[in-house]
């Protein structure tokens, strides 16, 4: 493999391949590319290789584009549901027509306005519908403020976690400010959550830029699609991209945490973002076990329950409203 | 209602082609409406749901088709992307295209249910792909996904990065080489690089 003869083959190989995506491939440099891959079988079999990954790469774009195409298509159908079934509705909708309509004035002037702050409790959640017609989710104990203008569409996260559904707006991008990082759409849904330090973003659907905020060598923007989720370090650094689970994620806009094989300290953690009275494991024995299962989170005495019962761990009262978990025995 | 029913010579078994026929009659306006405010042309957009029942009405001969609006959509998103990127390619070349027409053998080929475990592994694909180009130094990455992903010629790119055209070139040969090694080494062989559904287009005469 390492000898002179065969790195010089792939090296010219690899020239081929570059030369004859360029877009500018004349039949001229086809009949030499045609030449020199009969010369000899090797040629062709690093040439493959090469062409290959081009080809791959323009799949994947094709598949991302289509993927983006038929989310469109599905909220097109929604979307037209929901008008048929307001006029079949009729004069008895009438009210909330008005309403919307008030709704529509009262948040189109929200161009140049100024920023518009919103927050929710813990174990709140809230909606708020932007002028664009852009719904963003607020989940559990978050806060975030919102700036529209002519040049984009700014959301500036600076504690928890919140769903956006973006309508496409060529003319003006929607970004989402949090601690590591930014990130970056036109129209798509995605879910950015910050924790601490790091911030977690996941998408539905759609095609999502993440530009890290840390200016360091390693602070790579990354290319996120549909069904990919990146965890961003406030250094910039990020770890790989990984598949997730969408259901698992938008949860929580149904009132549940889902979770597939995570450790309890983990689950605890993320549960507590919920409740007034923390979640306290007092063995660190628990700490790794594993939990699947969903969490009805608008109820902690339910979770405290669940929980106890799956694990055989016994759950108690502490001196400030805590709720200890313990080793059963 | 024209496409609602099977083509003439389309061998369906009867449960299977009501069930077709209703979700084509179903969606048929919708799939209209929504291919004329992608494609801005209400005619190309008749042609194009034409195709999509026909691609359907394909698949359902040779298998079982569990979620008739599924394919319906799928088979759309395919379809209606090979008509934004056939039209993208003769404005690269500054001249009008022709009006929609089934030339590409491929727009033939029936289409393909997408099962879940079906999504899952090309998921899993793409992500290996995806980090790849992500961990690619910033001007080869530019270049790479500004040639594959947009089309890009290195002309265009050489003007987007304000480079010679011979850089543009050098970019993608140090891309191409590097993702080869990457994507290599993380499946362990040499010639395919991933199980990936080419949709076999030879750059190659």
């Amino acid at each position: 493999m390492s000898n002179p003869d065969s790195k010089n083959i792939d090296e010219v190989a690899a020239q081929w391949a570059a030369r004859s995506i360029s877009g500018d491939f004349s039949d001229g440099d086809r009949r030499a590319l045609q030449r020199w891959l009969q010369a000899n079988p090797s040629h062709a079999q690093a040439f493959d290789q090469y062409i290959e990954i081009a080809e791959q790469a323009s799949d994947i774009a094709d598949l991302i584009r289509e993927d983006t195409l038929v989310r469109d298509l599905e909220k097109f159908s929604r979307e037209s549901t929901n008008r048929r079934s307001w006029w079949v509705a009729g004069p008895a909708m009438a009210a909330s027509i008005a309403a919307a309509g008030l709704f529509f004035f009262q948040s189109a002037p929200d161009i140049d306005n100024g920023w518009r702050e919103f927050a929710t409790a813990r174990g709140e959640t809230k909606e708020v519908r932007l002028a664009d017609g852009s719904l963003v989710t607020l989940n559990t104990d978050t806060e975030l403020r919102i700036l529209m203008t002519d040049a984009e569409r700014r959301i500036e996260l600076s504690k928890g976690e919140a769903l956006f559904d973006v309508v496409r707006d060529n003319d003006r991008k929607f970004v989402v400010a949090s601690k590591a990082a930014d990130t970056i759409v036109r129209g798509t849904r995605f879910n950015v959550e910050q924790t601490t330090n790091d911030t977690i973003v996941s998408v539905l659907s759609g095609v999502v830029e993440v530009d890290p905020i840390a200016d360091e060598k390693n602070a790579l923007p990354v290319t996120l699609i549909a069904g990919h989720a990146v965890v961003v370090h406030s250094s910039g650094a990020h770890d790989p991209v990984v598949a997730f689970n969408p259901d698992i994620v938008s949860a929580w806009r149904r009132g549940f945490e889902r979770y597939e094989n995570q450790r309890l300290a983990y689950v605890v953690s993320d549960l507590n973002r919920y409740f007034d009275r923390p979640i306290v494991i007092r063995d660190v024995a628990l700490e790794n076990l594993p939990v699947t299962g969903g969490f009805d989170v608008t109820n902690q005495a339910l979770v405290v329950q669940a929980l106890s019962a799956a694990l055989s761990i016994r759950a108690s009262n502490g001196p400030n409203g805590e709720i200890y978990l313990e080793a059963d025995g | 209602m024209r496409w609602a029913f099977r083509p003439a010579g389309v061998g369906v078994n009867e449960q299977q082609g009501a069930r077709i026929e209703e979700a084509i009659r179903r969606d048929e306006k919708l799939l209209i409406r929504w291919l004329t405010a992608k494609l801005g042309d209400s005619d190309v957009a008749r042609d194009v749901a034409q195709s999509v029942f026909l691609r359907v009405w394909a698949f359902a001969e040779t298998a079982e088709v569990e979620n008739p609006r599924a394919l319906i959509f799928k088979t759309a998103g395919n379809l209606a992307l090979n008509e934004i990127k056939r039209r993208n390619r003769f404005k690269r070349r500054h001249v009008t295209p022709p009006v929609y027409a089934e030339d590409d053998p491929l727009n033939k080929v029936a289409s393909r249910e997408p099962t879940p475990e079906r999504q899952a592994s090309l998921r899993e694909d793409v992500a290996i792909m995806m980090n790849a180009i992500d961990a690619l130094p910033d001007r080869p990455r530019r270049a790479f996904m500004m040639n594959r992903f947009d089309g890009y010629s290195y002309k265009q790119i050489a003007q987007e990065l304000q480079v010679s055209e011979s850089s543009v070139e050098k970019y993608m040969i140090a891309a191409l080489k590097e993702l080869r090694v990457k994507l290599k080494n993380e499946n362990g062989e040499t010639s395919k690089i991933l199980k990936f559904p080419a949709t076999a287009k030879r750059c190659r005469t």
